[in-house]
């Protein structure tokens, strides 16, 4: 099997030991004084940079940005804008790098910041790994994302699923994340491979190493992955009579109360109906209609 | 196209709740070679007699599949001995379980052009399963398999999903779970049917009114996110009928099924379709005595065709949903009265979704064939906003004129002016086509306007069952909307296809009454003043239309008052009130250079007679009822409502004063933005005022 999207953690062994596969590559480093080595690791070891991925728990305004970062795609998990005011100080920098902050979604303010980010032309999204998410607030957020005809930057995975959405399929965002069983590869530190960030914490590996995946022909978890949506049906969860199955495809299950009730059903059912209307807007327009006939 | 329905073998691995099939206990389980080599000779003999026509085979069961995929080569084989000049116009397909599906099917399928399955699911547990026991887990698992494999072959599927009471119990949990299953939301959603009162019966049937709640209960969320479930029956089908003058109607609802459908079982016995087969009624023999031609001139064929007639001319007539129904299927009729000839139960269920649900929600009026497309996708944006239920009794009656074959009964509603539109709408139909002919319900206050009217057979009180055609077009989904004139939208709904003239019409104009123009006092100018109206909303103030006389007198114009005699009289004017009819103001109008007239009748007569009119308009909107060619002066109203109080939104009573006296809004007119209107239009000057008055030029 030959993965093309990596993922794994900063350790220039494991990136050495990717050598002139030109897979694209996203790292993840523990801190922001990784980033250029890490970045330069991976462009040696003759593979694409993906993406950097830091954590961090300063907000933006708080965080050290280094001009150095300018040709460095980042993504920046941070809790939040912090002050605009320090944070202004800094649009111009910000703006002339390629980081892309990623703000907890279960922090009203945070998903505010993003929306006021993206106005200001500056890529963001949502991180959705909280126990919690702010459902209402993302809801705005998800709104102006989608909708509003303003001039805005990209603020994910909203933007992905305008791009990408098929109104009669499922439609999975996990790629942002760089967590689609389909197209990415994980590796832990001892290389390791696993299918999903979740599958990599709970080690459930593929393969000892990256050359045991690539001499599978089938990978029978990923077959399985593939087909794990049927348990929905089968089982007769709640998540298979949500009206926002085909965007959400059973990611906040946990969240459901015994009641069967899920507080990410309304959200991802309006997700739907915005996203239709944006996609039949544009095929619409696509299609103008003839002038009528009668009066 | 002919449609057989082969019970290629009664022997199945599943034991479905509600399947006749497996509960038939046949002796023959499943067809044979020879049966099949006879079948194979029929189809090509009835090919061969007509040279343009295709057959359809639905390979059924039982599960067709139990049989392998050997059984289809040989399947194949025999088409291709049989049949050699007509095995291209041989349509296989196929309804299966998807169990068994498998790689070694894909090649056989495609020999035999099976591209897409039809299958059926069940959320519900116990309804459909093997054993006794009905395992669905153990069945839906392998389904879903099959389902996979399918995909994974190229090969596509369709589902159905049989409505039992157990369905009944969440109705849109039934419909996301399947529409998120198929993804696209491609199903049909159809009532379980019985046909003998049993356990199983009491346990899983559903009645019409249930399926049609069931329905009714989806039906929101489905119109809402039609177009990413465009494939969801038979919601899709009731859409597609609204623009569609030919819609493709099942065999239960097309009237045709005697020319389209026939079943086979495995001992070569034919029957009228798959269910006929299944309950063992509307034999028609064996396949190796009769051919299919002589078949379709079997007597219980005949009856079909006779049933359809007969039910159209008698329990039928005159329901407006009769072209998507035909009476429905003969066998559901039986399955309950045990008389084929009776119109099917279900008809009710049809009815009932129609006008409880689809009109509610979607505001369409449901007329088959009357909508374009784009009309119907122009609704998406009125769905979104709430849509008031319309109450019962305001329905236009069900006519489509366009497919209505009956003469059909004009009721004409409304006054003088809605008559003249109508008349002048008439005049346009009759003129482009001389055949259009239409009778008038007797109306008493308006039959001379349509007495020797070219479009006109009879004026009479209708005969019982008459198609009869309600001209209310302020019920009508297009008025008050911006720009749609009373004109156009009854123009609309009569099928008068643009371009539209704003044309009144009488089919004689009178002749002038020498009594009345020898009596009045004309002068080189004259002015007819005609304010009397049928609202007090709609009233200008008396001392108003007096001093407005008075300042036309002065300016040297004879003024001539004309109404009912119940007229408020304006002091000045030459009173005619209560002594003329329409026909006679008609003649006399030509008389006059201008009419000053409120949004009454007498407007309407100008605009017949060639007359400039400064017409005066509060309550009431000159765009949606004024013409082309007059001056209106439209006042603002000031109060809660800026469009006008007398409209179809609002249930303000029109014969009911206005709460503000005095000041209400037509009395914001003064007398010299009037005359100054007038002095403009006599010169062919636009019409010129004050602040808060509309203006329209001529």
């Amino acid at each position: 099997m030959d993965f093309q999207n990596i993922v794994l953690p900063y350790k220039p062994s494991i990136i050495e030991a990717l050598e002139g596969r030109d897979a694209e590559l996203i790292v993840h480093v523990n801190d922001i004084s990784e980033i250029i080595p890490a970045a330069d690791d991976i462009l040696s070891s003759r593979n694409r940079l993906g993406s950097i991925v830091v954590r961090t728990d300063r907000t933006l305004d708080l965080f050290d940005l280094d001009e150095g970062w300018e040709t460095i795609p980042v993504t920046l998990y941070s809790p939040g804008p912090g002050s605009f005011k320090e944070l202004q100080q800094k649009f111009d920098l910000i703006h002339r790098l390629n980081v892309r902050p990623f703000f907890p979604a279960d922090n009203k303010e945070a998903v505010v910041g993003l929306q006021t980010l993206s106005s200001t032309g500056l890529q963001c999204g949502v991180d959705f790994n909280v126990e919690s998410p702010s459902w209402e607030a993302l809801t705005d957020l998800m709104t102006y994302a989608i909708l509003r005809t303003t001039s805005h930057a990209n603020v994910e995975p909203f933007s992905y699923l305008i791009e990408n959405y098929d109104p009669h399929d499922f439609n999975d965002w996990s790629s942002v994340y760089y967590d689609d069983s389909n197209d990415f590869l994980h590796l832990d530190s001892q290389g390791r491979a696993a299918l999903t960030y979740s599958d990599l914490a709970s080690g459930n590996f593929i393969a000892e190493d990256i050359s045991g995946v690539d001499s599978m022909e089938v990978c029978p978890q990923l077959e399985e992955k593939k087909r794990a949506w049927r348990r929905y049906f089968l089982e007769n969860l709640p998540c298979s009579t949500c009206e926002g199955w085909r965007a959400c495809l059973g990611k906040f299950e946990r969240l459901i109360d015994e009641s069967g009730v899920c507080p990410a059903a309304p959200f991802f059912t309006e997700m739907l109906d915005i996203l239709d209307q944006k996609y039949f807007e544009i095929d619409n327009r696509e299609n103008q209609p003839q002038p009528e006939e009668t009066n | 196209m002919p449609t057989v329905i082969l019970k290629v073998t009664e022997a199945c691995n599943s034991n479905c709740a509600y399947c006749d099939v497996v509960r038939k206990g046949s002796k023959v389980k499943t067809v044979s070679e020879d049966i099949l080599v006879q079948f194979f000779k029929r189809v090509n003999e009835y090919l061969l007699e007509r040279p343009d026509e295709e057959m359809e085979v639905i390979w059924h069961g039982g599960e067709p599949m139990m049989l392998g995929p050997e059984y289809y080569y040989r399947v194949y084989e025999i088409q291709k001995e049989q049949c050699p000049e007509t095995i291209d116009r041989v349509d296989n397909a196929m309804q299966s379980n998807m169990t068994l599906f498998d790689s070694s099917f894909t090649e056989i399928f495609n020999l035999l052009g099976i591209d897409s399955i039809g299958t059926s699911y069940d959320p519900t547990p116990c309804v459909r399963g093997p054993g006794k026991e009905m395992d669905s887990s153990t069945y839906n698992r392998k389904f879903l398999e099959g389902v996979k494999r399918l995909e994974e072959e190229g090969l596509s599927w369709g589902l159905i999903h049989v409505i039992t009471k157990h369905s009944l119990k969440d109705p849109l949990g039934i419909f996301n779970f399947l529409a998120n299953m198929t993804r696209d939301g491609s199903m049909m959603l159809n009532p379980v049917l019985f046909y003998k009162d049993e356990p199983r019966t009491r346990e899983l049937g559903i009645t019409p009114k249930q399926y049609a709640d069931f329905l009714g209960e989806i039906f929101p969320t489905w119109w809402k996110n039609r177009k990413r479930h465009p494939s969801s029956d038979p919601f899709r089908s009731f859409v597609d009928h609204l623009t569609n003058r030919s819609p493709a109607l099942l065999c239960n609802e097309s009237g045709m099924c005697a020319e389209t459908h026939f079943g086979m079982t495995p001992d070569g016995m034919m029957y009228q379709c798959g269910c006929a087969s299944d309950w063992g009624q509307m034999c028609y023999g064996s396949i190796f005595d009769r051919s299919f031609s002589e078949i379709l001139k079997d007597p219980v064929k005949e009856m079909l065709r006779e049933r359809v007639k007969a039910l159209k001319e008698g329990p039928c007539k005159g329901c407006r949903f009769w072209d998507i129904c035909h009476g429905g299927c003969a066998l559901d009729a039986w399955a309950v009265t045990r008389n084929f000839m009776d119109k099917s139960p279900w008809c009710v269920y049809r009815k009932r979704f129609l006008e409880k649900y689809f009109e509610p929600t979607t505001g369409i009026e449901y007329i088959p064939g009357s909508m374009t497309q784009e009309e119907i996708n122009n609704f998406q944006r009125e769905a979104e906003a709430p849509i008031p239920p319309i109450p019962k009794g305001k329905w236009h009656p069900p006519v489509n004129l366009d497919k209505t074959k009956e003469a059909v009964w004009i009721n004409l509603v409304g006054n003088t002016g809605d008559a003249l539109m109508i008349s002048g709408i008439l005049k346009q139909l009759v003129d482009r086509d001389p055949s259009r002919k239409f009778n008038l319900v007797t109306r008493t206050s308006y039959d001379y306007i349509f007495r020797g009217h070219p479009a006109i057979e009879n004026i009479d009180h209708p005969p019982a069952e008459a198609v009869v055609f309600d001209t209310a077009y302020w019920d009508h989904r297009d008025f008050g909307k911006p720009g749609k004139k009373a004109y156009h939208i009854l123009a609309k709904m009569f099928k008068l296809k643009a371009p539209v003239e704003e044309l009144l019409f009488v089919p004689c104009v009178p002749k002038e009454d020498p009594l009345l123009t020898e009596w009045i006092p004309f002068k080189e100018k004259n002015i007819l003043i005609s304010p009397s109206v049928l609202s007090p909303r709609m009233e200008l103030d008396p001392k108003k239309w007096e001093e407005l006389v008075e300042r036309l007198k002065d300016e040297g114009f004879s003024v001539v008052q004309m109404g009912n005699a119940d007229s408020v009289y304006i002091r000045g004017a030459l009173s005619l009130l209560g002594l003329t009819t329409p026909m006679q103001e008609l003649a006399l109008l030509k008389k006059f250079d201008l009419v000053i007239t409120m949004d009454n009748p007498h407007a309407y007569l100008a605009h017949l007679a060639g007359v400039p009119a400064v017409v005066l308009w509060g309550p009431t909107n000159h765009l949606q009822f004024g013409f082309d060619g007059q001056g209106h002066l439209q006042t603002r109203p000031k109060c809660d409502f800026p469009d006008g109080c007398i409209n179809s939104d609002n249930s303000t009573p029109f014969e009911s004063e206005c709460p503000m006296g005095p000041d209400h809004c037509m009395n914001q007119l003064d007398v010299e933005t009037i005359l100054s209107a007038v002095i403009d239009m006599l010169n062919g000057k636009e019409v010129k005022g004050e602040e808060e008055v509309i203006h329209t030029a001529p």
